[in-house]
């Protein structure tokens, strides 16, 4: 951070509230969708009302009141219920494999995006949309999910991820005082654009008929693409 | 001064790639590897949009230019994009100056601005004592996806805020140069102010002699004055590496270094006499003592715009071989005769050392150090009580030292230091 501190106000540099929100949000319909009619909605229902209430009582409105206290500790009563749901639910076995990550993944970006420490910001964040990832890659694994809602699925884990990271960075870079709503959803659009497009790429290599090619000359296409990465990172 | 950086942002999105491709492969399911083309699609997203264009203009108002010591000022500051492209991602922090507070609203923001467009944001800053100036606004611009981040500084024309109350006289001693000048001096000799009466002596001047005196007593004696002397003065502030010290609340020493060289170089400008600026530091700042409204002009943007006496700290420190250089420039660049003002936090003994050597050449020395020692661990009260004993070194060497706390004003400071001093 180049930044000098020019301005000598306590600023709140917390991640910002819409991207933050939107990745929360992200996040929650990802592993609904996935999960498909096999998994319990109402867990991560549930999940993400608590991180709402946590994230409300640590707003500059609340912050270190006794009503923000409460909303944070309401919050945190709400995820704790929504672990007991999950446990007590009566999916079968796939549905509970699908619905566990999800779960655990999305409370992990709610605790980045309070956030807890600066520094474990981003590591939270990647870790939390990675357990959701797991959960939409198991789901495509168990065939608990359609193509589509995998598809769709993986946008919502990656924008989300990248929301809670732009929250991080522009809240440590700006602030919460000052006022950022167009940047975000501009920003939080263009992301589910651009998944929007591949998704459609996707859909049209499918209808296609891909599937036809034999296994080894899908590893080749798949090797070169890997290797036309790497190169562009290089 | 544009810097382009790429932000870390999108760095890890080809594990999304790489593990779907893998699970798909292993478990043969041919929808996950498609989710693997979503994966690859967000790994090229970063590498397709080129650096924004930052063509932008900023326009700084200020509600009042001149206010009192403790006033609200309201900023408000405009900015447009100049470029025929659209800015998706554009954060500005703007330049307050170093010494003022925000009181209400961020002097931060940010916006999505199309080719031509333009966006507004105030603030309001309480304004304290000195004058002060706004620094170049902050810019910094990423492109769509977040991936490239171009920073760069404006630097719009806003006037400077002036908030003063009166400095009383300036520490500085009362016999220099043998021109003759504004200050009075305790000598006495020709002059307008009367001094004392001394007897007679041969070759007084005969407008001198005491004529009531020898009608009454009979005795011849001579009526002296306060003998008028000129005087030149040079403000140093130490801007080294060290002195960058202070409770993270206010600002730094180098900061209240450079507001107090300004007042104080006011206040000897204000009596007619030359005064000029010098700083120990990244390199020695060095402007030679002078008068009137062009030399007034320079020493204060020198004050302003000096990468030595700059308020961001270096990045990395000088070596004591650097400083030792540069005071040897110092000493030979001051006569013997300039009066030097060293403001210094006192964070080293090297300041200590550096002080007693210029005042051994037999020139007046005074030492104007802000207290930004906050006690509150350990440490700082260590800090506080080494500070205290380079205070009495110097003072034991014979030097002046205003400890100016910098809770109060540097002219309430000069009060107390210049009562102690005539007791």
């Amino acid at each position: 951070m180049t930044l000098a501190a020019a301005d000598r106000t306590a600023a709140d540099h917390r991640p910002t509230a819409i991207a933050s929100i939107a990745s929360v949000l992200l996040a929650s319909g990802a592993a609904i969708l996935v999960g498909g009619s096999v998994a319990p909605t109402r867990p991560i229902l549930l999940v993400a009302f608590g991180i709402a209430l946590v994230a409300g009582g640590a707003t500059e409105r609340f912050d270190d009141t006794t009503e923000g206290w409460v909303l944070t500790g309401v919050g945190a009563l709400f995820v704790l219920g929504a672990f007991l749901a999950a446990g007590a639910a009566s999916a079968d076995r796939l549905g509970r494999v699908v619905l566990y990550p999800a779960l655990v993944g999305v409370t992990v970006l709610g605790i980045a995006l309070r956030p807890v420490r600066d520094d474990w910001a981003a590591v939270l964040a990647t870790t939390g949309a990675g357990l959701v990832f797991a959960a939409v890659l198991l789901a495509g694994v168990t065939r608990v999910a359609d193509r589509f809602a995998l598809l769709l699925g993986t946008v919502g884990v990656v924008a989300a991820w990248d929301a809670a990271r732009y929250a991080t960075t522009l809240g440590q870079q700006v602030g919460r005082t000052a006022t950022t709503h167009r940047a975000e959803v501009v920003h939080v659009a263009a992301t589910l654009l651009v998944g929007a497009v591949f998704v459609a790429l996707a859909e049209t290599a499918w209808a296609v008929g891909v599937t036809g090619l034999p296994l080894a000359g899908l590893l080749v296409f798949l090797g070169a693409a890997v290797a036309f990465l790497i190169v562009l990172y290089a | 001064m544009t810097t382009v950086r790429r932000t870390n942002h999108w760095r890890g999105v080809v594990a999304v790639a790489l593990l779907a491709g893998a699970t798909g492969l292993l478990f043969k399911r041919p929808f996950v590897l498609l989710t693997a083309c979503v994966g690859a699609g967000y790994a090229i997203y970063p590498h397709v949009r080129p650096e924004p264009p930052v063509d932008v203009g900023v326009d700084r108002r200020l509600s009042e230019t001149d206010p009192s010591p403790g006033d609200e000022v309201t900023v408000e500051v405009t900015v447009e994009n100049e470029s025929d492209r659209p800015l998706p991602d554009l954060r500005l922090v703007d330049g307050v100056p170093p010494m003022l507070t925000v009181a209400d609203g961020s002097a931060r923001h940010a916006a999505a601005l199309r080719a031509g467009e333009s966006t507004t944001f105030s603030y309001t800053l309480t304004a304290a004592h000195g004058t002060h100036q706004f620094r170049p606004t902050t810019v910094i611009a990423r492109d769509v996806s977040g991936a490239t981040e171009v920073e760069t500084a404006v630097e719009p024309s806003t006037d400077e805020l002036r908030a003063l109350t009166a400095l009383p006289d300036a520490p500085i001693e009362q016999d220099s140069s043998p021109f003759p000048g504004n200050v009075l001096t305790d000598e006495s000799g020709e002059g307008v102010e009367f001094s004392r009466v001394r007897e007679y002596r041969r070759g007084d001047d005969r407008s001198r002699i005491d004529w009531n005196r020898f009608a009454r007593t009979g005795d011849l004696s001579t009526v002296e004055f306060r003998r008028e002397q000129s005087v030149t003065v040079v403000a140093c502030v130490d801007a080294r590496a060290p002195a960058y010290c202070g409770a993270e609340s206010g600002p730094h020493a180098v900061s209240h270094g450079v507001a107090a060289a300004q007042e104080l170089l006011e206040a000897v400008w204000d009596r007619n006499e030359k005064a000029g600026l010098a700083a120990l530091g990244r390199e020695l700042c060095w402007l030679a003592p002078g008068q009137g409204t062009d030399h007034e002009e320079r020493v204060r943007h020198r004050l302003l715009s000096h990468p030595t006496l700059s308020p961001r700290p270096p990045s990395d420190a000088e070596s004591d071989s650097v400083h030792e250089a540069q005071l040897r420039e110092l000493r030979t660049r001051l006569g013997p005769a300039t009066q030097l003002l060293l403001i210094t936090p006192l964070p080293d003994g090297f300041i200590v050392d550096a002080a007693l050597e210029l005042a051994a050449d037999g020139r007046e020395l005074t030492v104007v150090s802000p207290d930004v020692t906050a006690p509150e661990t350990p440490g700082e009260r260590l800090a506080a009580v080494e500070r205290r004993n380079r205070i009495h070194r110097l003072r034991r060497g014979g030097i002046r030292v205003v400890d100016w706390d910098t809770e109060a004003t540097l002219a309430e400071a000069l009060i107390r230091a210049r009562t102690r001093w005539s007791q």
